[in-house]
């Protein structure tokens, strides 16, 4: 009788481990104990006050679109094509390039360089599994997609969804340090991108984003913040966030406050705000900003 | 969005639910953003009638970036009490948007929005008179 039970109770676990809304109980069958946060550091941060931290960080979407806007032209160079996915072997590692490759696949999909997106799709398709989180990520009709270019707003739809629910998964689940990782691996790349591309093209643009990147910076280390203590590996990203931070200490943002401007367009409600911020920079700010930025994430990339 | 586009999204979404949200009110709300965008998150709100009127129930923080244009796309399922509204607060707390006039009672369900300064704001959802409603807010990026 007892053999016969906990056959059973085998079989539930292995069939709802793939499912997306499986329990707390088929969770912490399913995941490693590495994935769960102890009590004492989740409450270091309050639910309420990581929930007053914005999980967009820094969309690769939205810096490709600058790019475009500035007549950039693609370069595979600023890709992480030296991320092995199979070679990863903690959540750490695959959490953290997850986010790093869903901004490269971002920007492939922007410039429609949908045939190299495939090769990204199946590096984090694997690394999503890895973390198991691999059920948003429909891999076939992803790839389907991205062979037919026409169709290039569902595969970004699509790419942008499956990051949003696996985010708000890992959160529910009580694995927000991995979702808290991935989103840093988002932003760490973006950031990469961004301030490579400005080597080589400078534009008062793109470096007033970088610049303002000091605001969202300290939002991300506020994310990263509860985790710290957790290994070598999450105290070292956070070392790594500091000294970011502390090469953007004297770069100045102010603001001035204006009323917004709101009209009525085709039954659209259209809303220009008219508060402005001013970044001022130095170009050996903005240096030091791009080599710190480039270590970092070099070697997450080649720590294979 | 081109045509083709929108109807191979909207013909492929519900096949592909097996690992998606599968949910059609998204998928109708994306598809209604219109054209020239790209999609950046979506919120399914569910809410029942408040038992007072006030503050607005569902809140969710957002980073949007300067000389970023971005469209805010309210829907509302069938058997919703009320409309989905919203509203956009900076950082420092004053209300920068809302997507219904407060005087006449008029709601809009899309509301583009020039930001002007890179932070982090709240979007705040309810439904109009506090009622209860399913609705769904997309973000999209206006190329």
């Amino acid at each position: 009788m007892r053999i016969l039970a906990f056959i059973s109770v085998l079989a539930l676990a292995v069939i709802f481990s793939g499912c997306h809304s499986s329990s707390g109980k088929n969770a912490r069958f399913v995941f490693p104990d590495e994935d769960s946060v102890p009590l004492a550091q989740a409450e270091q941060l309050s639910e309420e006050a990581l929930d007053d931290i914005a999980r967009n960080i820094s969309s690769p979407v939205e810096i490709a679109d600058i790019l475009q806007r500035m007549h950039v032209p693609f370069s595979s160079g600023y890709l992480a094509s030296s991320i092995d996915a199979s070679r990863q072997s903690t959540s750490f590692d695959k959490a953290l390039k997850l986010g790093i490759l869903g901004a490269d696949l971002g920007y492939l999909n922007m410039y429609e360089k949908t045939g190299t997106s495939i090769d990204v799709l199946s590096s984090i398709k694997k690394l999503a599994d890895g973390i198991n989180v691999g059920q948003f990520f429909d891999f076939e009709t992803l790839k389907r997609l991205s062979l037919n270019r026409t169709n290039l707003d569902s595969l970004l739809y699509m790419s942008l969804d499956s990051y949003n629910q696996i985010d708000k998964f890992l959160r529910e689940k009580g694995r927000g340090q991995l979702s808290a990782l991935m989103i840093t691996g988002v932003w760490i790349e973006g950031q990469y991108l961004a301030t490579q591309v400005l080597k080589q093209f400078p534009d008062t643009l793109l470096r007033n984003r970088v610049g303002e990147q000091k605001v969202i910076l300290n939002d991300l280390i506020m994310l990263v913040a509860p985790y710290c203590t957790l290994g070598n590996e999450y105290s070292a990203l956070c070392k790594d966030l500091q000294e970011l931070r502390e090469k953007y200490r004297d770069v100045r943002i102010t603001y001035t406050i204006g009323e917004p401007q709101m009209v009525e367009k085709d039954g659209a409600l259209v809303v220009v705000q008219t508060d402005q911020s001013k970044v001022e920079m130095t170009d050996e700010q903005l240096e030091a900003i791009t080599v710190t930025t480039e270590k970092i994430r070099n070697r997450h990339i080649t720590n294979n | 969005m081109n045509k083709l586009a929108l109807i191979l999204l909207a013909i492929s979404l519900p096949l592909i639910a097996g690992g998606q949200s599968g949910d059609p009110l998204v998928s109708k709300c994306v598809m209604s953003a219109g054209s020239n965008v790209t999609y950046l998150k979506d919120f399914r709100v569910q809410l029942g009638k408040a038992s007072s009127q006030g503050e607005f129930r569902y809140k969710q923080v957002f980073a949007l970036s300067k000389n970023m244009k971005y469209r805010f796309t309210l829907c509302n399922a069938s058997e919703s009490g009320g409309e989905l509204i919203m509203k956009l607060i900076d950082d420092t707390g004053r209300t920068v948007l809302q997507s219904f006039d407060p005087k006449t009672g008029k709601t809009y369900p899309t509301v583009e929005f020039t930001c002007n300064k890179t932070g982090t704001y709240k979007i705040l959802f309810d439904f109009k008179d506090f009622q209860q409603g399913l609705g769904v807010g997309v973000v999209s990026l206006v190329k």
